[in-house]
């Protein structure tokens, strides 16, 4: 089938029609499998899950006689779909989020749980102006990494943001939506279309094969961008503070994709063969669907080096969604507001289950994928964590760790620290390991011990 | 804000102060020095009269490490500490005037105790305002909105179709998702831009894409039960239409260029499923179909023997014969209607067969389409008058009749000429320098709403030029430019601009916030994008440029102009639907279990009833009373039903008056309803909420994050609601707030979840007889909306508040509060007209001006965090 525009260039629908495997033609180079460099030295990379609303403890904790000692033979009952992988995760308990305690501000637990999780601030109390928590750990160690892959991080999620401005108690709903923030006042909205993920990690069949029109089309990019900038420039100049940090954010987010083009220029000489389909053009209803296709893009975004930290949502805090797949129809979080009604309790333990087999799904999807001369399990590191453990509450949050982050994590242990460990001790122990050394990062007071054969 | 002290409320005369005064003959002297602090509080109104006050009546609850409503009254030591947040004062004033604290239950002060307490606030917050100038406030840089953004460049170029439709989520504030201050630029986001911006200049010059030979261009399915699961496993590729009980499908879809196109369409009639039944008794009929759901059930449970259909009985030819007869005979003739944007493409009629209906193949019409969104609609009109939709769904729940997918398959003879959007680019048709210049300067003044400067000009035509000379043809390049102008942050971004630079008004305003009137160019944007999301229309920016736009009567007839253009309609979808929270519909369905009579197109009846009410009141100018209580309504057949309302048949909407008994009003419209519930049940006290909160502006502290819920598990079964939820709010914790909320949540407990009236809860009967705090009783809706009549000053307030926080695209300050309490009065005076709200918020300073922003009042603001 052919295609035709008004204009002479075929375009846009070429490759999808196409169909099966799509291979980048831009991308798509003489270099059959990863470069060799990549090889001899496979990079250390980063995913960070997380769920909301917390956890039954009962159905979570493993109780301990020591600080560090073997999973059991049987785990508690959220945890079940991970014995398959008893060797391969650690069970971290003890750890906390200060920041996300009321501190005076009242209740609001859920939008400081998601806005502290990973930059560790205690958010400031607001559903309009003035949005405030921090600089997430995922965000601090992209930029520390600057320019080693094509994309610094990807944000991902498998539920819409809420609108309305408060949604928790007077927190705005910015706070629940994400937990990536790339400065103290600007949250990193995850992506959950995983066809809008695919295209802007793998191209969108947009591509021009024509290499004159190709160069020529960047060169037109590398002009716009050029010329929104200079308009940005000028802007400056013209407006107050406040009006100046919109106009900053803006510039910064252009300098982004210039920086973004350089490197894909940089990395043209590596195949980007996602090896898989292009996902349908909808958003999946169906939780399982959804979380494995989003499982399936970060896996072959960390294949392909395209970038070495994802978070991902999975589902955003205070969610509302009712599991209607494993039939039930109510509300998750206000399930979580059980108030000791045993048939709410049990609800929640399913729901939290069925969220931790898909997380066993990703161990195995990582185990099963190649990654220079071992697998991408053997680079990565992976926590699976909330930012709420009991009734709300922001310590001994539950923690799953996986991967091996390039040989470093002695697994199959139950850690318990010290109570009101900082949490932000792992960041700092997990942007160490990824080669960013922080010397303090939020209220971190050291970094996390056992986690490594030492 | 910082305050003088007690050196400045002398020089008022309120009554506050005069109390003030009373008690306290000494001035203070400012600032107390701290050794002095026990001799001073003798003299120190606030040590003296309002911190015992407080102590007694208020620490209780407000105060210690969880102060409820987060408030805590134990932190403000001295009226220095006092002064630094004026905002909770305001609030402290008004539950103290209203009643409304302490509340029920606790005992009542005395006025001669109040008093100095409201006396001394009132004063020291009309000192906070004195000495200062008039603040009309100062509103962020607004980014566009995702719907802004679409309707701009739907004006701006005649582009149709949701180029915003991958952009992520807009944040909101206060409410609304045109804040300025909470719209941010991720890079996601800036790369959705120059990806839109491409896509958007290149449809507008060169047209849409489409394929060079005829093909199928989309097959529309819609959902095949009330849940997803079954969308899912069939790997779709396509777009997913709503669920409709009655078997319909509907949608949008945009067409790329004005051509014909061939519409196929196919029906499933399973109505001839229970052929081999005829014979049965009634009762053997009903055994057989609860068996084929308890099997349907069970391998849709995945317990099943496998999956699959059972095996049927073998049957001979006169058998068959007959059974098809019996099939057809039992099941009535029914049309079906393919329409286009309303006018029928494809109108028969479907008759019952016993053989899974597909032996009809598919209906096929063809018709010239122009380019753009449209909507498409097949169905069967007379299954709106079901009584029970349920008699469309057989027993192995597959709906008996129902549109299977619609293929558009073309674009047959297309238009080759330009697409409309190149005759609004190219004003001028030769390739020269002068050309280019006349239109890229139409093009930016246009999409920047605004005319440019030389400078500015040269940017974008340098693009045209350095285009061309890489080998770009004339068009290309203008593309190129066009694709620049709209990534530009004078684009994307409203950017009004301080008269003069910032550095001499900053001098000039060291003492006080200077303020100024924003040029004619950004109050027409003002305007267009309040009333219309979206950029000033030709009439409009004419109007500014020609400088008359400040003129009162012009003014007013533009607003008026654009309050009776279709684009007003932006007012409902936006202001209203946040407002009302009406977004919410949907994002969580009712439990299809519980209300199996609610499929997806019912909520979009919900969802359309409230839009075309709110829609009258906008269009027709009536009074924002309505909102309240209001004799009319729109319902279709469908949601007539849904009420239990005689009369009212098919699928169109109509309007109908309403005697006020059981409807009337947006409170006892099924989309407020179903959104103030839960997906399994009603909830008396977010309810409540939602009243208190949307109607009246006096949202209810929120709960503390560790009370115990409700156990709902055997209300209706063993225990009335309003019997658990006494139970519930016997705890003192609770009771303050639910005191207040869940009488006004039962007043309304006649309608159910979904919005149905019901007389009975289970086996209770409903009683919505309730007393508010002060002893206050009435029954049901319609004693409520009586209420909130009486209390029509608060509503009206707050739906002022929330017009100008829309408009404005700000939080509220403090600053405001007496330009809202005089529009309150206007309107008021002005018989609650929709418009006078409008041109009120129109001709106010806040909307007119903008205060200068400079390093004093910033330093200050930030002193203040």
């Amino acid at each position: 089938m052919t295609f035709i525009q008004k204009r002479q260039l075929a375009r846009r629908t070429f490759l999808r029609g196409a169909g099966g495997v799509l291979a980048l033609p831009l991308l798509d180079a003489m270099i059959p499998a990863l470069g060799k460099a990549a090889v001899s030295k496979s990079p250390t990379r980063m995913a960070i899950l997380y769920f909301p609303n917390g956890v039954q403890p009962d159905s979570w904790i493993i109780p301990t006689t020591t600080d560090s000692m073997p999973l059991p033979e049987k785990f508690p009952r959220t945890l079940q779909p991970l014995e398959t992988y008893r060797n391969d995760i650690s069970l971290l308990g003890g750890l906390t989020v200060d920041g996300g305690r009321a501190k005076g501000d009242g209740p609001g637990d859920h939008g400081r749980a998601g806005a502290s999780y990973l930059t560790g601030a205690h958010p400031k109390k607001t559903f309009g102006k003035d949005l405030q928590a921090g600089e997430s750990m995922d965000q601090h160690a992209a930029r520390a990494l600057n320019g080693a892959t094509r994309f610094a991080s990807l944000e991902l999620g498998t539920e819409e943001g809420i609108q309305g401005g408060n949604c928790d108690n007077g927190y705005s709903c910015a706070y629940s939506n994400s937990i990536s923030w790339r400065t103290p006042n600007t949250p990193n909205p995850p992506e959950i279309r995983p066809r809008a993920v695919f295209e802007r990690l793998f191209g969108s069949g947009e591509m021009e094969r024509d290499p004159v029109v190709r160069a020529r089309r960047q060169r037109q990019e590398a002009s716009v961008l050029d010329s929104v900038l200079g308009d940005a420039k000028r802007l400056e100049g013209a407006v107050g503070p406040t009006d100046r940090r919109k106009i900053d954010e803006y510039m910064t987010a252009v300098r982004d994709i210039e920086t973004r083009i350089q490197r894909t220029e940089q990395h043209n000489a590596q195949s980007v063969n996602p090896s898989m389909d292009e996902p349908a053009n909808s958003i999946p209803e169906n939780y399982v669907e959804h979380t494995h296709i989003m499982f399936d893009l970060m896996t072959a975004a960390f294949q392909t080096d395209s970038t070495r930290i994802v978070t991902f949502l999975m589902n955003i805090e205070q969610s509302n969604r009712a599991y209607r797949e494993i039939g039930i129809a109510d509300s998750h979080h206000g399930l979580t507001h059980h108030g000791g009604d045993k048939e709410k309790i049990e609800k929640c333990i399913l729901i939290n289950t069925y969220q931790v087999e898909q997380f066993a799904y990703f161990i195995g999807k990582l185990k099963a994928t190649k990654d220079g001369d071992g697998t991408l399990f053997d680079r990565i590191m992976v926590t699976y964590g909330s930012g709420l453990g009991r009734d709300h509450d922001h310590d001994n949050l539950p923690l799953v760790l996986t991967g091996k982050g390039n040989g470093v994590f002695n697994l199959g242990r139950r850690i318990q620290y010290a109570k009101d460990t900082p949490l932000a001790n792992l960041h700092v122990a997990m942007m160490d390991q990824m080669g960013v050394q922080v010397e303090q990062f939020a209220d971190s007071n050291g970094k996390l011990d056992y986690l490594t054969n030492l | 804000m910082p305050f003088k002290g007690v050196a400045a409320l002398l020089t008022l005369s309120s009554v506050g102060i005069t109390l003030l005064l009373a008690q306290s003959p000494a001035v203070k002297p400012t600032p107390a020095p701290k050794a002095a602090a026990a001799t001073v509080a003798a003299n120190d109104p606030f040590k003296k009269t309002v911190q015992p006050f407080l102590a007694g009546r208020c620490y209780g609850c407000h105060s210690g490490d969880v102060p409820m409503a987060g408030l805590n009254l134990a932190a403000y030591g001295s009226e220095a500490a006092a002064e630094q947040k004026p905002e909770v004062w305001e609030k402290v004033l008004e539950k103290l005037k209203a009643g409304k604290m302490p509340p029920a239950g606790q005992p009542v002060p005395p006025k001669a105790e109040v008093a100095p307490v409201t006396g001394w606030i009132e004063g020291f917050l009309a000192s906070a305002n004195s000495g200062k100038a008039f603040d009309p406030g100062r509103v962020t840089a607004r980014r566009l909105n995702r719907v802004e953004y679409d309707n701009t460049i739907r004006d701006l170029l005649g582009v149709a179709g949701h180029p915003s439709k991958d952009f992520p989520v807009d944040d909101s504030g206060y409410g609304f998702d045109n804040n300025g201050d909470v719209l941010s630029v991720s890079p996601l986001l800036m790369e959705k831009y120059m990806a839109a911006a491409r896509t958007v200049s290149e449809v507008a010059v060169y047209g849409e894409t489409y394929p060079s030979k005829p093909g199928r261009l989309i097959r529309l399915l819609n959902r095949r039960s009330p849940d997803a699961d079954d969308v899912l496993q069939a790997g779709n590729a396509g777009i997913w239409l709503p669920y409709s009980l009655r078997g319909a499908m509907y949608g949008n879809w945009t067409f790329p260029v004005d051509a014909e196109y061939e519409f196929r369409l196919r029906i499933a009639n399973f109505r001839g499923d229970n052929g081999d039944l005829v014979d049965q008794t009634p009762e053997e009929k009903a055994k057989a179909a609860a068996e084929r759901r308890k099997q349907f059930e069970a391998r849709a449970a995945g317990r099943g023997p496998g999956g699959g259909r059972g095996p049927r009985p073998a049957a001979t030819p006169e058998q068959l014969k007959a059974r098809d007869e019996a099939a057809r005979k039992a099941a009535p003739p029914r049309k079906l209607i393919l329409t286009v944007d309303g006018a029928p493409i494809i109108t028969t009629v479907v008759e019952g067969t016993g053989a899974y209906g597909y032996s009809n193949g598919e209906l096929t019409a063809r018709v010239k389409v122009t380019a753009g969104e449209h909507f498409l609609r097949a169905s069967f009109p007379e299954l709106a008058d079901l009584d029970d939709p349920q008699s469309n769904i057989n027993p192995d729940m597959r709906r008996g009749l129902f549109v299977d997918y619609l293929e558009i398959v073309g674009p047959y003879n297309p238009d080759a000429s330009h697409p409309a959007s190149y005759k609004k680019i190219f004003i001028c048709g030769e390739h020269t320098p002068q050309c280019a210049r006349k239109i890229v300067s139409n093009l930016m003044e246009r999409a920047w709403r605004r005319p440019v400067t030389e400078q500015e000009l040269a940017s974008k035509l340098n693009l045209v030029t350095s285009a061309q000379k890489d080998g770009e043809t004339f068009d290309g390049g203008i593309r190129l430019a066009l694709e620049a102008i709209l990534a530009s942050p004078e684009f994307l971004f409203r950017i009004e601009r301080d008269p003069r630079p910032a550095a001499i008004v900053a001098a000039a305003a060291a003492t006080r916030p200077a303020a100024h009137y924003v040029n004619d160019y950004e109050l027409a944007s003002r305007l267009s994008y309040y009333l219309w999301a979206t950029m000033p229309d030709e009439e409009l920016y004419k109007t500014a440029k020609a400088g008359k736009l400040r003129q009162p009567d012009v003014l007013q007839a533009q607003v008026r102009r654009m309050l009776a253009d279709p684009k007003s309609q932006n007012l409902v979808d936006n202001w209203a639907a946040q407002w009302l929270q009406l977004r919410n519909l949907g994002r969580t369905k009712p439990d299809p279990k519980r209300f199996p009579n609610v499929d997806d197109e019912l909520l979009d009846a919900m969802r359309k009833e409230t839009n075309l009410f709110v829609s009258e009141i906008v269009q027709k100018d009536r009074s924002i009373l309505d909102f309240i209580d209001a004799p009319f309504t729109y319902v279709n057949g469908p949601l007539a039903r849904h009420y239990g309302i005689k009369g009212v048949n098919g699928e169109e909407f109509q309007r109908i008056t309403l005697d006020g008994d059981k409807r009337g009003g947006v409170l006892t419209q099924a989309s407020i309803l179903t959104v103030s519930s839960y997906p399994t049940r009603t909830s008396p006290p977010v309810r409540g909420k939602w009243v208190l909160e949307n109607l009246l502006g006096a949202a209810p502290p929120p709960p503390p994050d560790n009370v115990p819920a409700l156990n709902d598990s055997n209300i209706g079964t063993e225990v009335s609601m309003k019997e658990r939820f006494a139970q519930h709010r016997r705890d003192p914790s609770c009771s303050p707030c639910h005191n207040v909320m869940d009488p006004i949540g039962f007043g309304l407990e006649n309608y159910d979840a979904v919005g149905r009236w019901r007389d009975f809860d289970g086996k209770f009967p409903i009683e919505t007889t309730g007393q508010l705090p002060g002893g206050k009783t009435f029954t049901g809706s319609k004693g409520l909306k009586e209420i909130l009549r009486e209390r029509s000053d608060e509503f009206v307030h707050n739906v002022t508040v929330k017009m100008f926080t829309y408009a404005l695209g700000r939080g509220l300050e403090h600053s405001d509060d007496a330009t809202v309490d005089s529009i309150v009065q206007d309107v008021k005076g002005q018989n609650y007209k929709f418009s006078s709200l409008v041109l009120d918020v129109v001709n106010s300073k806040q909307f007119q001006m903008r205060s200068v922003e400079t390093a004093n009042n910033k330093s200050r603001e930030i002193a203040q965090k």
